[in-house]
């Protein structure tokens, strides 16, 4: 008897050790969207977070230790292109970005007349704003810096830089979240989505899909190494899965760290995000292989005036 | 001499309602309620609230801790360098164009140089390293070369090697400056510590990324990063008096 539950420790051990073991492997995201697709690593030291996505960037090189690199497609294909020894694996963000009107313009549909607010002259959410609506709009558009001074123009119905009454906000989720649902924004009540612009785009590019980040591993020959990858790409499609469909998931894992150390690690409450993948999942999760979706991959650099991609920078 | 200090205190006391008085101005001229320039009473309150939790502790340990270690190496490195270049010309005349370049070098062009090289943790433990070392490298040189020059032939006279001379004579004798340098640039440190999670974009615990995640979380909203950075002022002001004193005392 002792023999035997000897032999079954021994059969058991064996099997364990020939598992790959995908808990070393050190992941970095931005914070936002991408990171909560990482809700599972939220206790780990191998899981960090950077705010600044440029910061990301300067990781992806021969030196760094990490493994997967969460990171906007564009961004990640080009350091690939300049000699960054990775591979795009998957896409994980499929766009979170609305158009949402203030409340101002009287007769509620965006013309040529209404003042709109686009944030990132010349990035994402410009091109693919010129790419949806040529350039219909051009004469009254006012450029802010980034998603959170977009958020200030929609919570306040103006540009806070140069004073002018605005109608319509180009936002990304989670932060339009946070407005519509803010009782001292001036706007409250009256502003609401107007567009989605994953609609949108899909209706413009042959129902392909809005890829805004995306997966990169580490580019190795090593065949242990990347079978490790790959069940860790596994995994994260699973809980990508789960979490869309179960966003009390995050519970478990975010929820066990405190508050302020959660909202600082992801860049967001974790509790209203929740509500937000409640919401049709308009963080714009998802987990698509990226080599299956060479096209729309494609399709979306071009906007960036990028030549279509190398088979060989996908993980495959 | 008691009157003096009571009438400072009450001076001082003036300055800070004057300051308050200018921010209710500035927040009512500007308007936008919590959105820009947020006022000092809501301030005030949402410092308390933070000052409630265990986090804010975390992250002022955190920005210490690193800040320390920066500082620490860059007292370490001013020391050596200063006391060469004290002794030495021709040192002193080399070391120029460095303290010149780490001067005048726009810190956040240093930032993606050290995230690639040690990572967004320790990155700020580079950058008040090279913020710090040139202040206190120059007091060290200030110190040494403001030490009475017959002193100087008296120990080489009396023999002894250089690093005796050094260690026994010059570093006692301008320890006053060096201490000048410290607490002038600890509250820089402090203050680059910051700056320097902002730019890193470091989300593990510490002020600069307590700010930049109330920012990110509810752009609307300034009251928290003002709240931290009056958390932040105020830390900066202690350690100031702290080392005005300390410095007071020894030079006494």
């Amino acid at each position: 008897m002792k023999k035997r539950y000897l032999l079954l420790s021994f059969v058991l051990l064996s099997s364990c050790s020939s598992k790959v073991d995908t808990s070393n492997l050190k992941i970095v995201a931005p914070t936002g969207a991408p990171a909560f697709a990482f809700y599972n690593h939220a206790n780990s030291n191998n899981f960090e977070t950077n705010s600044t996505p440029s910061n990301i960037v300067a990781m992806m090189n021969d030196k760094s230790d990490k493994d997967i690199v969460a990171i906007d497609t564009v961004t990640g294909i080009r350091a690939i292109q300049k000699g960054a020894p990775y591979l795009l694996a998957s896409n994980i963000t499929l766009g979170n970005f609305y158009i949402a009107s203030t409340g101002n313009d009287d007769n509620k549909v965006m013309d040529e007349d209404d003042k709109i607010i686009l944030f990132g002259e010349n990035q994402t959410p410009d091109l693919v704003f010129h790419y949806i609506y040529g350039n219909v709009f051009d004469k009254n558009i006012e450029y802010v810096t980034n998603v959170q001074d977009a958020a200030k123009c929609l919570a306040s119905g103006k540009n806070l830089l140069t004073g002018s009454s605005i109608d319509y906000v180009f936002v990304a989720q989670p932060v339009l979240y946070t407005i519509l649902n803010n009782k001292n924004a001036t706007t409250y009540s009256k502003a609401e989505i107007y567009e989605n612009i994953q609609d949108k785009y899909k209706e413009k590019s042959d129902n392909l899909s809005l890829i805004q980040a995306s997966i990169f591993v580490k580019n190795s020959d090593d065949s242990k190494y990347n079978k490790t990858i790959n069940n860790f790409l596994k995994s994260l499609k699973s809980d990508i899965t789960s979490v869309i469909n179960n966003p009390n998931l995050m519970d478990n894992t975010i929820g066990k760290l405190e508050t302020e150390v959660a909202t600082s690690l992801y860049g967001a409450n974790y509790q209203m995000v929740k509500k937000v993948i409640e919401d049709d999942n308009s963080l714009g999760l998802g987990y698509i292989k990226a080599i299956d979706n060479k096209k729309a991959i494609d399709n979306f650099i071009s906007l960036f005036g990028m030549d279509e991609t190398n088979e060989e920078i996908y993980f495959k | 001499m008691k009157k003096s200090i009571s009438n400072k205190i009450i001076y001082y006391f003036i300055g800070i309602i004057l300051l308050i008085g200018v921010w209710f101005l500035l927040s009512f001229l500007i308007g936008e309620g919590t959105m820009i320039f947020p006022n000092p009473i809501d301030t005030f309150k949402e410092m308390v609230n933070i000052l409630s939790k265990k986090y804010i502790y975390k992250c002022i340990g955190s920005s210490i801790f690193r800040m320390v270690i920066g500082f620490l190496i860059s007292i370490i490195f001013a020391i050596i360098f200063g006391l060469l270049a004290g002794n030495s010309e021709k040192i002193k005349t080399i070391l120029i164009p460095l303290l010149a370049t780490l001067k005048s070098i726009p810190t956040a062009s240093l930032v993606f140089l050290f995230l690639v090289l040690v990572g967004s943790k320790n990155a700020p433990i580079l950058l008040v390293i090279l913020i710090s070392f040139p202040i206190l490298y120059e007091s060290v040189v200030g110190g040494i070369e403001n030490i009475d020059k017959n002193v100087i032939d008296a120990t080489k006279v009396d023999g002894g090697n250089f690093i005796r001379r050094v260690l026994a004579v010059q570093l006692p004798l301008s320890f006053s400056y060096i201490l000048v340098g410290i607490s002038s640039s600890f509250g820089l440190a402090f203050k680059i510590e910051i700056m320097a999670e902002i730019l890193t974009g470091d989300t593990r615990s510490g002020l600069g990324s307590a700010i930049l995640a109330t920012q990110k979380n509810d752009p609307t909203n300034m009251i928290p990063i003002f709240a931290y950075s009056l958390i932040a002022i105020i830390f900066i002001l202690i350690i100031s008096l702290v080392s005005n004193l300390l410095r007071k005392r020894i030079s006494n």
